[in-house]
């Protein structure tokens, strides 16, 4: 607890200010972008990378169709496909004539229109069929249907979602994409506490102050202050610490968000594995990204923390995204 | 208001098999094999969810914890069992109807491009839509809409009764803009109302 008046206090240089203004950002973001990559031209690239947008990128649903039955109906249809080299079934957009959210076989829920980072952290949960496992923050369902789908849409999927707004957006997507073997439950995570030891695997995709999406939602980058940082680091680790209640020894979590911030990810997996001895963190085999931070304003996390994966935009092209598979030992 | 939550009962399930049986000449079991079924029984309707045999310890452990009022969907929706002015009825699914899409030994029309595409905003279909159907068509009763390629758009409701080949073709020469099958729910409505 000492470390958070580290941590969330952010001194602001001359520097910060001028690049801050330059790019429409609050100047705390700027200084801590110095305090991760400890060099001004590698923040301004990453400020750069910032500007420039993200493809759009798709899901082939290999539940509803092969992929490259579905390749063939979308080149037919004009639309320009480019593989991503490191998912099993996902597509960049090149070029479409219609609207991809448009196309019938989006109706048929033969795809799911996906970031590729949010891609990631089901195959590295790697669900296998007849597990049962938890998506904790499951709307709008890119992920779950995702774990369905590598299950073959057996076992079961525990997807929970507090927001009643969104809910209806997880269950539509369920339905579209012909997803069986989910239970849905409209409730705040925490209160799946009573869990202990149930589940197989867990994904806890955080809620986050979203500060990996400002290629795609440039308005983040005024919208959250250090306190809103602050007040999400501390919901973020009380579910963490659930997800590692809820896991069965021997079983796996990711934790992942669609941020860049220590404060979100590293610091937040720092006091989970203070607080339980029996979480080791895994390596991720993945051949983007870079290595997660082994420390953060001078607070030593551990050796093992540069096992977990961070991607920046201006490096990956894809959104900004934190990922972390940890393994709860017996 | 939190439903509560229950296997089927043997009425219910008569109702079901009944109004599939009624409409395609099929069964709940034929089309869904080694699942139970599950209720969230509402005041004036019951939604029936069928989910594999594997997962009714989990919901019984939702039950047991008291989070079972959280839940808001599962496995498979079937459809909606209705009660008004006494009177039971069953309403597929999307979800049934594209399983049934398959096997429908009748009530069953492929439609042109031009009426896949009005099907799917919402848009009812005209007779000279239809390039084939497996008859007969009945009034009233619910209509498998499926496109050239032989995928499933929708559900429909027969205006009229449509019994041989020869009805249907006479139909489109004399009449081909007369509404014959009423939109009731189709693809497009993931994007309109689902989502």
């Amino acid at each position: 607890m000492q470390y958070d008046d580290i941590v969330f206090n952010v001194k602001i240089t001359s520097t910060a200010k001028k690049l801050a203004e330059k790019y429409g950002y609050l100047p705390y973001m700027v200084q801590r972008y110095y305090e991760i990559l400890h060099d001004w031209e590698e923040v301004r690239l990453f400020l750069e990378g910032n500007e420039k947008g993200i493809r759009q990128s798709i899901r082939c649903n290999d539940l509803k169709i092969k992929c490259k039955e579905l390749e063939r109906i979308l080149r037919s249809k004009h639309v320009v496909l480019e593989k991503i080299p490191w998912t099993l079934h996902g597509y960049w957009i090149l070029h479409s004539d219609t609207s991809i959210g448009a196309l019938h076989e989006y109706l048929r829920g033969y795809y799911y229109i996906q970031g590729p980072a949010s891609m990631i952290p089901p195959y590295v949960l790697a669900p296998r069929p007849k597990e049962v496992v938890a998506d904790l923050a499951a709307a709008p369902g890119g992920k779950t249907t995702q774990i369905a789908q590598l299950m073959k849409n057996t076992g079961i999927v525990v997807a929970i979602e507090k927001n009643n707004r969104r809910i209806k957006a997880l269950i539509s997507n369920i339905r579209r994409l012909g997803v069986k073997n989910t239970i849905v439950l409209n409730m705040d995570a925490r209160k799946i506490k009573e869990f202990n030891n149930y589940f197989d695997k867990v994904l806890l995709d955080a809620p986050c102050t979203g500060e990996g999406l400002i290629p795609l939602k440039p308005e983040r980058k005024t919208s959250r202050t250090i306190f809103d940082l602050k007040k999400m680091h501390m919901l973020q680790v009380e579910l963490l610490n659930l997800a590692i209640r809820i896991t069965r020894p021997g079983g796996f979590i990711v934790y992942s968000t669609c941020s860049i911030a220590p404060e979100e990810n590293e610091y937040v997996l720092f006091k989970a594995l203070e607080k339980n001895e029996n979480i080791k963190i895994l390596k991720i085999q993945l051949p983007i990204g870079v290595n997660g931070l082994e420390e953060y304003k001078n607070i030593k996390f551990g050796k093992e923390f540069k096992y977990t994966r961070r991607l920046y935009p201006y490096l990956t092209g894809t959104e900004g995204f934190f990922i972390a598979l940890l393994k709860k030992i017996s | 208001m939190m439903p509560i939550v229950r296997t089927i009962n043997n009425m219910e399930k008569k109702i079901i098999n009944d109004e599939i049986y009624k409409n395609w000449r099929l069964y709940l079991d034929q089309l869904l094999r080694n699942h139970a079924y599950v209720v969230l029984n509402y005041i004036h309707s019951v939604d029936v969810y069928a989910v594999d045999n594997s997962t009714i310890p989990l919901i019984r452990d939702l039950e047991s914890k008291e989070l079972i009022r959280y839940l808001a969907y599962l496995g498979l929706f079937i459809g909606r069992i209705k009660t008004k002015y006494r009177r039971i009825s069953f309403t597929p699914s999307l979800e049934l109807g594209h399983i049934v899409s398959i096997n429908a030994k009748r009530n069953l029309v492929k439609v042109a491009d031009k009426g896949e595409k009005l099907f799917l905003y919402g848009r009812d279909l005209f007779t000279k839509s239809i390039v084939d159907a497996r008859l007969p068509l009945l009034r009233n009763h619910y209509i498998v809409v499926i496109n050239k390629n032989n995928e499933y758009v929708g559900l429909g409701i027969a205006l009229r009764n449509i019994l041989s080949l020869y009805d249907l073709n006479k139909l489109k020469i004399t009449d081909p803009e007369l509404v014959l099958i009423k939109n009731y729910i189709d693809l497009g409505w993931y994007l309109r109302k689902g989502g």
